[in-house]
This record gives structure tokens, C-alpha cells and sequence, in this order.
């Protein structure tokens, strides 16, 4: 399987992005988030920018 | 096979989709074909468990990024075009029982994301004029999947329900400057009746002319076209809004609400579309907990809804349910 590592950075944290290819061709992308990117099969280019840590959760009540 | 026929009384493409006939319907639980698949288990569309929220090509799409040659020939009269788009499964989470009101609000917040992202990625395919997130949830919408999850629809045209709201929106504002839905919000918030929830970022109403008894509309209170106009900061208000307004549903009767949620943002077509404004709309089915609003004649052959209930008397039930969204809650807490 072909596999794709990116990490976006941005004001809304750190959002982990792999792409994989499935038996029939189709692609499947697994998003996570957190400050450690997922560990990826194989070898690929790694395009990741990494970015501000992705804010915690805060305990923070809203209105709504 | 997938292929697009022209509709010639209505001006509009309709899908032939044969592969969706025989599409999973309602598996039992322990083979859900959404789950991340189990060690020594039957292969799943998910391979591994290891992701906040999945995204893959549907295995039996409407539409797809290499159709082949449609079935028939089309004519002059009867247009015919390959089924050229992109369909994709949004998976909420890896957990089969969930739901996207039981979730905590981070999770939408992590959606809204990569809602975004879907948005931004398949809106830059040549191909594609109008990128569509939507969920249908619950047997009552005919869902034949349980596990938590969306849907988005990457169209080779814009579709007619927003070519409509395109339409009235731009003549709204060549006639008066102003924004169709802001002017709606503006009256909505100023009337309150009607106003479910609300935050610095959106407004959740029954709009004064819901067509489902519980109708909810969430809109943008800057006027913004799409996902990716949206600074953090509005993306997390969108999760919190979200959020109150689907664990409201749940409360008011009391049980996993079934509804349509659609997404309606500018197209991707390259056009200039400033007039236009990003807003979710709710089409819950249900008008008691135990009776459905059905489409019939009048809704389908006509065109024309008609509601059982008042919006202002409805928008009350639905925001007596509404509570605070708390960050770092967990999961539900609905």
C-alpha cells in the first residue's frame, strides 16, 4: 500500500492526514490530531508542516 | 454503472446508479463493514483502528472519479453523461455505538476540520462543481449502515436545491445590497421566538418557514461562503453549535433522533458567488416520537410542504433542550 503523511498546521491545531490505498484501489485517509503524527507503513515522502501544538482540551464552558 | 440522465421537464440531471442495488443493508453489529476490522476478523472497509475520524471512497458510489461509458445512447431530448464525481464515506469515529450528538464536542470540532480539508481538497478538482457533505442518520431516513458516519458528494454541476438558493439569494441582492441569509438571521434573532441556540459565531433557528416540524437551520453570523472562509476560532463555534443542537434533538423525545443534515456552502466552480452564505440545515423526520412526516403528493409531486406544527412552538420544545456545550466533558453527556 502507498501511504501519505501530512500534517497541516493552522490556527485550529494539529490535524494528522495519512492516505492509503485499499485492495481495489480506492483511497482511505485516517485523520488524527494531537502534538505526535501516527506511525506510517512503508517508506513515503514525508510532507508534513509541522505546526502549533494542537490546543488541549479545555475545560471551558460556552453558552452553547 | 453510473451515469447521469437529463431530466428535461424539471432542467436537472438525475443518477443511474445500478451498483447501489445490492449495497449492504443493515448488517448485524458484530459485522459492520465500517468498523476497523477485528485481528482474524472479516475484512472491513477500515483496516486499522488507530484514527480520530476516516474518510474512503464509497464502495458502491453514485458517482465516480473514472465512470465508465453510460449504458444507453443519449438524444437530443434525453442527454446522457458519464457519472463523473467523487462519493466519500465520512466516518465519525471508530466506535460502531456512537453517534455524532453523543460525541464530545472536540470530536465535531476535529469534523469540522476535516470537513474542511474534504472541502478544500475535492473543491479543487477540475471536475468538480460543488462538493456536498451531508448525513443521513437513523432507519426512518433509510440509512443502511448503523456506524456513525457521513457522507460528501463531490458534483460535476451545482445541484438544484442550491442552484435555487443561489437564484434567490443573488436576486435578494441585486434588488436590496444586502444578504439573503443575513437578512433571515437578522429577523430571526430580532423576532427570538424562533431562535434555538446560539454562540459569538452562529445562530441555530427553526426557520419561520421550516418545512419539517423540527427544521433547524444553523447559519454563519459573519457572512461567509464556505468552511474554509472559517477562522478557528468559528470552527470551534460550529462544533459547539452543533453539538447543542443534536444533543437537544436526542432530549426531546428522548431517543437517537433520526435526521438529514446538509451542508450548503459556494460552489467550487470558480464562480463569484460573495452573495451567497454558508448554512447547515436539519430535515428531522419525525413530527411526534412515534409519528413520521412523510413526503407525499402534495411535497413531492407539487412541491409544496406543508407543516403540521407552528416554528415558534417548536423552537421552544427544541431549546428547552438545549444545555451548555463544556469542552473536556467526554463523550456523553448529551
Amino acid at each position: 500500500m502507498k501511504d501519505e503523511v501530512s500534517a497541516e498546521r493552522g490556527s485550529v491545531g494539529e490535524m494528522h492526514k495519512r492516505r492509503t490505498t485499499l485492495a481495489d484501489g480506492r483511497y482511505l485517509i485516517y485523520y488524527t490530531f494531537g502534538d505526535e503524527r501516527p506511525a506510517a507503513r512503508g517508506s513515503e515522502e514525508d510532507e508534513s508542516k509541522r505546526g502549533p501544538e494542537a490546543g488541549a482540551e479545555a475545560e471551558e464552558e460556552r453558552r452553547v | 454503472m453510473s451515469e447521469l440522465r437529463w431530466h428535461p421537464l424539471l432542467g436537472e440531471w438525475v443518477a443511474t446508479a445500478t451498483d447501489r442495488q445490492e449495497r449492504t443493508f443493515l448488517p448485524p453489529a458484530d459485522f459492520c463493514p465500517l468498523c476497523p476490522t477485528k485481528p482474524g476478523g472479516f475484512p472491513t472497509e477500515v483496516p486499522e483502528e488507530t484514527y480520530d475520524i476516516a474518510v474512503f471512497e464509497n464502495r458502491f458510489p453514485s458517482l465516480k472519479s473514472d465512470p465508465p461509458a453510460p449504458a444507453v445512447e443519449g438524444t437530443e431530448l434525453y442527454p446522457v453523461r458519464p457519472g463523473r464525481g467523487v462519493c466519500e464515506v465520512v466516518l465519525y469515529t471508530p466506535n460502531h455505538t456512537s453517534t455524532l450528538a453523543s460525541e464530545p464536542v472536540e470530536q465535531i470540532y476535529k469534523l469540522t476540520q476535516v470537513w474542511t480539508d474534504r472541502f478544500r481538497e475535492l473543491g479543487a478538482l477540475p471536475f468538480v462543481d460543488y462538493v456536498f457533505i451531508f448525513e443521513n442518520k437513523g432507519e426512518a431516513i433509510g440509512v443502511t449502515l448503523h456506524h456513525p458516519h457521513g457522507q460528501i458528494y463531490a458534483y460535476p454541476f451545482v445541484p438544484p436545491r442550491v442552484a435555487r438558493e443561489l437564484a434567490q439569494s443573488r436576486a435578494h441582492h441585486g434588488a436590496t445590497g444586502r444578504c439573503l441569509v443575513c437578512d433571515i438571521v437578522a429577523e430571526e434573532k430580532r423576532d427570538g421566538r424562533r431562535v434555538v441556540a446560539e454562540n459569538e459565531s452562529f445562530v441555530a433557528y427553526v426557520p419561520f418557514f421550516a418545512r419539517y416540524p423540527y427544521e433547524v437551520h444553523v447559519a454563519s453570523t459573519r457572512h461567509l461562503q464556505a468552511l474554509t472562509d472559517m477562522g478557528d476560532e468559528e470552527l470551534r463555534g460550529l462544533a459547539e453549535i452543533l453539538k447543542a443542537v443534536l444533543a437537544a434533538f436526542d432530549r426531546l423525545f428522548d431517543l437517537s433522533f433520526p435526521y438529514m443534515m446538509v451542508l450548503h456552502q459556494r460552489p467550487t466552480d470558480g464562480g463569484a458567488y460573495d452573495f451567497y452564505h454558508f448554512h447547515i440545515e436539519f430535515y428531522p423526520p419525525l413530527r411526534t416520537a412515534t409519528k413520521l412526516k412523510y413526503l407525499a403528493g402534495s411535497e413531492t409531486g407539487a412541491g409544496m410542504f406543508i407543516n403540521d406544527t407552528l416554528a415558534e412552538e417548536k423552537a421552544a420544545e427544541l431549546r428547552g433542550k438545549v444545555l451548555p456545550v463544556v469542552w473536556g466533558g467526554g463523550g456523553d453527556g448529551r
